[in-house]
């Protein structure tokens, strides 16, 4: 008996040896906090895009690139508390002083944009050349497409996802799965954590979030936005199509980029 | 005991079917680590479409670890069911008639270092690693002797099991690629098969082959591992195209142009040429830009486009030709132009070459009348001409960047000329009774020949402060052009009916000018802060040249008496020294600008006939002040202010005797100085993009102390002398004022719009010693209207009334006060198998006035009818008619002070014209030229 005993403790103590390190991990899941965002545009693509066989605009480009870096960065945080998300620019809207290539609004719009993941509606302030427009809408069905692919953002370990926007916007997503909160940067939700980075490759533009600010968050950090023209999704791309219609091709991109 | 527990059994199984139907089909289970039996909470279960990986739902586990997913569609599915730092586990299922409720029950994850502990120690598990397109075993995996843990999740960063046991990992993917400086993510398959865009095809391909399409340059982010950076070569543009034109029409109108341009990537070269004798003297402004290109951009400071087209002295161009619109033109002219870019486009040259040749004949009749307080003269004359100029014209800019901070331009211009000139004038003056007081003929030849040669070299370098510049631009032009030419004239001034005097004049006249300028400005541009920066200049010019100018008589058969009273032969001189300050502050939405240039002339005049010299120095003030205010990208507001003197020229002051004009005198005043002028501005723009809306006013007001103002003394017999002399006691004023509205209709899509504008000004001379002050303003409205439906019609219409109002002191009686009315329309429409109709037309309508006693009015109108041919419509038919209701008679009339004078002169008239176009296109590449 002593020996069976013996045996048993022996098996139990091998048993012990046997499983290293077999606790599991504790994992810190995020349920609040703020994420700083860097939007960072590659204006000499995006203005190479736009050059024709013209001379006068290649010789223009070629001044810009001489006077100014390639990307322009921007920065936005988004707060965010179980189901309800705020995003909003962290700089002041300073005036587009980009001159001819600047005045793009496909460039940076300061979107300030109160989600409700469960109620799944959006509040939107947009400005878009002299107009500033409020748009209360559902929150976008977005298809994403699932991948194996990951990388480390902000410190977190997230998950890539593709999808096709508006019909031919490519975007690709990383979010993270310690924060199970389905929202993102401007309009982009609807995946299984929060989306720490955007990227839409035809579009030279990047949101990678900088920091994670592990708090809580008070509720005036996530007012929703009161003012503009209140309209809603539809009403925004009928009103802009109608002021556009005369612009041509040019229109129909920026047109993508000011639905977004 | 067993029935009970048989029914409870069957209970609960009811109990679960039952909540089964009720919630469709359900995906449910419980997610614990596999090694310590603990449930995970708050673990990301997801469920993808198992044939192309498009999410489908999610959830995350509770507090118990366990999680549901209902009310699902049947189908084929992938579940995942992942945690921080353990691998993912995947499970593929299906759910369908057989299958409706899937209970994964205890889904166990492991730590993927603890998973990956077992490949390395034990070679337990076999381990598929999947790399960006192909899938390799183990075998090919190596594994470094001592491989640690942790440098295997490094380089596998993402690791899953399925329901088998079978581990698959990401693995060798390198952290970054870049692509021209900007991350690379890769094309999803899947997505991008739906036909989006063509260059997104290119950019995979270049992902996957890596071929000789791009160069590799490594970059080592501080990171352990190397960031990949590809850098595109550029777009190879190949290709050629270009445009031929010919038309042939009645009264033996013709017209032709042809237009060539080639790229060959860098490498640019086009040629085109034109000749015919409808007035058009160039190619247009979008042709000019294609072919011949010479134009440079430059961004402005707030970052707008500044396009300068190069000099007005390029007549061979757009816009230039000098035809003027009288008499008849023909003109052949041609040119080429190369450019090529080299070294990382760091270095370019430019070269062009222009050749022309420019006649026009004509002749023209004139009234004129002059009313003076002693009395009225009429004038009736009338002119021929035949003129001919011949040109070249060529030029190279080459321009290298040596680095990034310093840029160096060298310009080299050159240019040729000859020309010949014939012009008869014959005239007849009578006083208000109607007597006879001059006659008057004149008959000149003469021929022209010219040099001129630039050289410039314009070097800029920014220095290590942001904002702080240093640049130099250096000049050389040298001008040369002589002439020969006879003047043969005959005058004969009446008195009280009878001849009173004679006045032969009939000389070779022999004139040779040279100038030489050199001008070298440096400036410096400090930014002291954020907003406040100055530009500081200091610009020198020196400038030499002769002027001989001989007037032979004629002697025993030849011209070779030299008239000295109407020969001279100068040589000047002048230096400046130039400095100048500017200040620029830019803060929030103000931006200011102010400063001062002062510079200090000496001017120096020697006769060589007389050895005579005549010096001046004077001192020139220029200050600016400009303060824009932008309210936003569409709404801005500017004010500025502006002085300077004007020195007075050289014929003003010391004159060179002609005998050219021996009704016209001009004598000199060396006593003139310099008159003062202010001029203020103020502007305001607004665009709303999205109202489709636009205003636009701007104005401004200037006037001059000391002015320097004509003081004409008209004898008995209508000769004129005139003199010039500084005015003290009164200040010359203009100004006007300009405003534009215009609106989208959205209703109708069409654009509205209207102007107001203004202009005057007070003038002031002499007139046989009495001071005239003449008033004259004009006030004009215009409303307009502009339609363009694409590819149906469109059309613009714009009209709109006008009155001006002059008043002369010393002739209060008499003005030319009158309305006017004036419009311009022009449309296309696109009818049914290619045909298109074109028509544009202006309108003037001019009352009656006091001095004119008829109204007149001129309606010219353009039409044609044109078909396309070939599929990709290019080559276009036409018939056309220029001048319709033949009104381009050659009419004007003018009134100032006392002075009114009415002309008629021959010029085109009505044609018709049969042309054919023909547009080539063979670029590589896709590129559009529809620009």
């Amino acid at each position: 008996m002593i020996i069976r005993t013996f045996q048993l403790f022996t098996c139990l103590f091998a048993l012990g040896l046997c499983t290293p390190s077999a606790q599991a991990q504790y994992a810190r899941f995020v349920e609040s906090g703020v994420i700083t965002f860097e939007k960072r545009v590659n204006m000499y693509a995006k203005i190479k895009d736009r050059l024709g066989n013209n001379s006068f605009m290649e010789q223009a480009f070629e001044q810009y690139q001489r006077s100014n870096p390639q990307f322009k960065a921007f920065n936005y945080h988004l707060a965010f508390n179980g189901p309800k998300t705020r995003f909003w620019p962290a700089d002041s809207q300073a005036a587009l002083s980009g001159g001819f290539f600047g005045s793009d609004p496909s460039i940076d719009m300061g979107n300030i944009i109160a989600a409700d993941l469960l109620t799944q509606q959006s509040t939107s302030q947009k400005s878009i050349y002299e107009e500033t427009f409020l748009i209360t809408d559902s929150l976008r069905q977005i298809q994403w497409r699932f991948t194996n692919e990951s990388r480390e953002i902000a410190g977190y370990e997230c998950r890539r996802a593709n999808a096709i926007l508006l019909d031919s916007i490519y975007v690709v997503a990383f979010y993270t799965d310690q924060i199970p909160v389905s929202g993102g940067p401007e309009s982009f939700t609807g995946l299984p954590g929060m989306i720490l980075g955007v990227a839409l490759p035809y579009e030279h533009v990047t949101y990678f979030a900088t920091k994670v600010d592990d708090r809580p968050v008070a509720a005036k950090e996530l007012a929703v936005p009161t003012k503009g023209k209140a309209v809603n999704y539809r009403e925004l791309q009928e009103q802009l199509k109608a002021s556009l219609k005369n612009w041509g091709d040019y229109a129909q991109s920026i047109l993508k980029a000011m639905l977004l | 005991m067993k029935r009970l527990l048989i029914l409870l059994f069957i209970a609960c199984a009811c109990a679960n079917f039952t909540s089964a139907q009720e919630d469709g089909y359900t995906v449910t289970g419980t997610v614990v680590d596999t090694a310590s039996g603990q449930k995970l909470a708050k673990s990301s279960i997801v469920l993808v479409h198992a044939k192309d990986s498009m999410l489908y739902r999610f959830t995350r586990s509770d507090a118990t670890g366990s999680f549901k997913l209902g009310n699902l569609d049947t189908g084929e599915y992938m579940l995942f069911a992942t945690f921080p730092e353990y691998a993912d586990y995947v499970e593929r299922f299906t759910l369908d008639g057989t299958t409706q409720v899937m209970d994964f029950g205890n889904v166990g994850l492991v730590l993927r270092a603890k998973l990956l502990e077992e490949v390395l120690v034990s070679r337990s598990q076999a381990i598929t690693i999947r790399g960006d397109t192909t899938e390799y075993d183990a075998a090919s995996f190596t594994i470094q002797p001592n491989a640690k843990v942790e440098d295997l999740l490094r380089q596998l960063p993402g690791i899953q099991v399925d329901q088998d046991g079978k581990i698959t990992a990401q693995g060798q993917t390198v952290n970054k690629v870049l692509v021209d400086g900007e991350e690379f993510f890769g094309d999803d398959p899947t997505l991008v098969t739906q036909n989006l865009r063509g260059d997104m095809v290119d950019k995979v391909q270049l992902y996957d082959k890596r071929s000789d399409q791009a160069e590799f340059t490594g970059v080592d982010d501080g990171e352990r591992s190397k960031t990949l950076n590809i850098k595109l070569k550029d777009d190879k543009k190949k290709g050629y195209f270009g445009k031929i034109d010919g038309g042939a029409g009645t009264n033996e109108m013709y017209q032709g142009q042809v237009m060539f341009n080639r790229f060959n990537n860098k490498q640019r070269f086009s040629a085109f040429g034109t000749l015919g004798n409808t007035g058009r003297t160039g190619l247009n402004w979008q042709d000019a830009d294609r072919y011949a290109p010479s134009g440079t951009t430059t961004l402005t400071e707030d970052g707008g486009i500044m396009i300068s087209i190069g000099g007005g002295q390029d007549e061979i161009e757009s816009w230039g030709g000098r035809y003027d619109g009288r008499g008849i033109p023909s003109v052949m002219n041609g040119g080429a132009f190369y450019s090529n870019k080299w070294n990382d486009d760091r270095q370019s040259i430019n070269g062009h070459y222009k050749i022309g040749e420019l006649e026009v004949k004509g002749s023209g009749s004139t009234i004129s009348q002059n009313n003076l307080p002693t009395g009225t003269i009429n004038t009736e004359s009338g002119q021929t001409f035949d003129r001919r100029i011949f040109r070249q014209r060529g030029g190279a800019i080459f321009e290298s960047q040596f680095d990034s901070t310093s840029n160096l331009k060298v310009t080299f211009n050159g240019a040729l000329r000859n020309g010949e000139t014939m012009e008869l004038n014959e005239s007849e003056g009578t006083n208000g009774a109607g007597q006879l007081l001059n006659e008057s003929m004149r008959r000149t030849n003469n021929r022209t020949e010219g040099q001129d040669m630039s050289l410039s070299a314009l070097w800029t370098k920014k220095l290590r402060k942001t904002g702080r510049t240093l640049s130099w631009d250096v000049n050389e032009t040298i001008n040369q052009s002589n002439a020969n030419g006879f003047l043969y004239s005959e005058n004969s001034f009446y008195n009280d009916g009878a001849i009173d005097s004679l006045l032969l004049v009939d000389q070779m006249k022999i004139s040779d000018t040279r100038s030489s300028v050199f001008n070298s400005n440096i400036t410096y541009s400090e930014p002291f802060t954020d907003a406040l920066s100055v530009v500081l200049n200091y610009r020198l010019t020196a400038s030499n040249g002769t002027s001989l100018r001989q007037s032979f008589n004629p002697a025993g058969g030849d011209y070779t008496d030299l008239d000295s009273l109407y020969s001279n032969d100068f040589k000047l001189n002048q230096l400046a020294n130039q400095l100048g300050a500017i200040f620029n502050f830019k803060k929030g939405k103000s931006t200011l600008n102010f400063g001062t240039r002062v510079s200090r002339v000496q001017f120096d005049q020697a006769d060589r006939y007389v050895d005579s010299r005549f010096g001046r120095s004077f001192t020139n003030h220029n200050p600016q002040l400009r303060w824009q205010y932008r309210f936003s990208q569409q709404k801005m507001f500017s004010v500025s202010y502006n002085g300077n003197n004007t020195q007075p020229t050289i014929n003003q002051i010391q004159p060179v005797r002609v005998n050219d004009d021996p009704m016209n005198i001009v004598l000199g005043n060396p006593d003139l100085r310099p008159s003062y002028t202010n001029r203020f501005n103020v502007s305001y723009n607004s665009f709303k993009v999205l109202g489709n809306q636009y205003l636009y006013f701007s104005g401004s007001f200037s006037n001059t102390s000391n002015a320097i103002v004509s003081n004409t003394y008209t004898d008995s017999v209508g000769r004129n002398t005139f003199q010039y002399a500084n005015l003290d006691n009164q200040t010359p004023m203009n100004y006007y004022f300009y405003s534009n509205f215009s609106k989208n209709l959205k209703k109708w899509n069409l654009d509205v719009g209207a102007g107001l504008n203004t202009n005057g000004n007070i003038y002031y001379n002499l007139a046989n010693g009495e001071l005239n002050k003449t008033v004259s303003s004009s006030y004009s409205g215009t409303i307009f209207l502009r339609q363009y439906i694409q590819k149906k019609y469109d059309f613009n219409i714009n009209f709109g009334p006008s009155y001006t109002y002059g008043e002369s002191s010393l002739q209060p009686d008499r003005n030319n006060n009158g309305w006017g009315m004036s419009g311009r329309y022009s449309f296309n429409i696109y009818l049914p198998w290619k045909f298109q109709i074109s028509s544009e037309g202006n309108y003037m309508y001019t009352a009656a006035t006091q001095s004119f006693n008829e109204n007149f009015e001129r309606f010219i109108a353009d039409a044609s009818v044109s078909k396309k041919f070939l599929k990709d419509e290019t080559l276009q038919f036409s018939v056309g008619v220029n001048d319709i209701f033949n009104q381009n008679i050659g009419f004007d009339r003018s009134a100032s002070s006392t002075y009114i004078t009415q002309n008629r002169y021959t010029t085109i008239t009505r044609y018709l014209m049969f042309s054919l176009t023909w547009d080539f296109n063979k670029m590589g590449g896709g590129t559009s030229i529809q620009n």
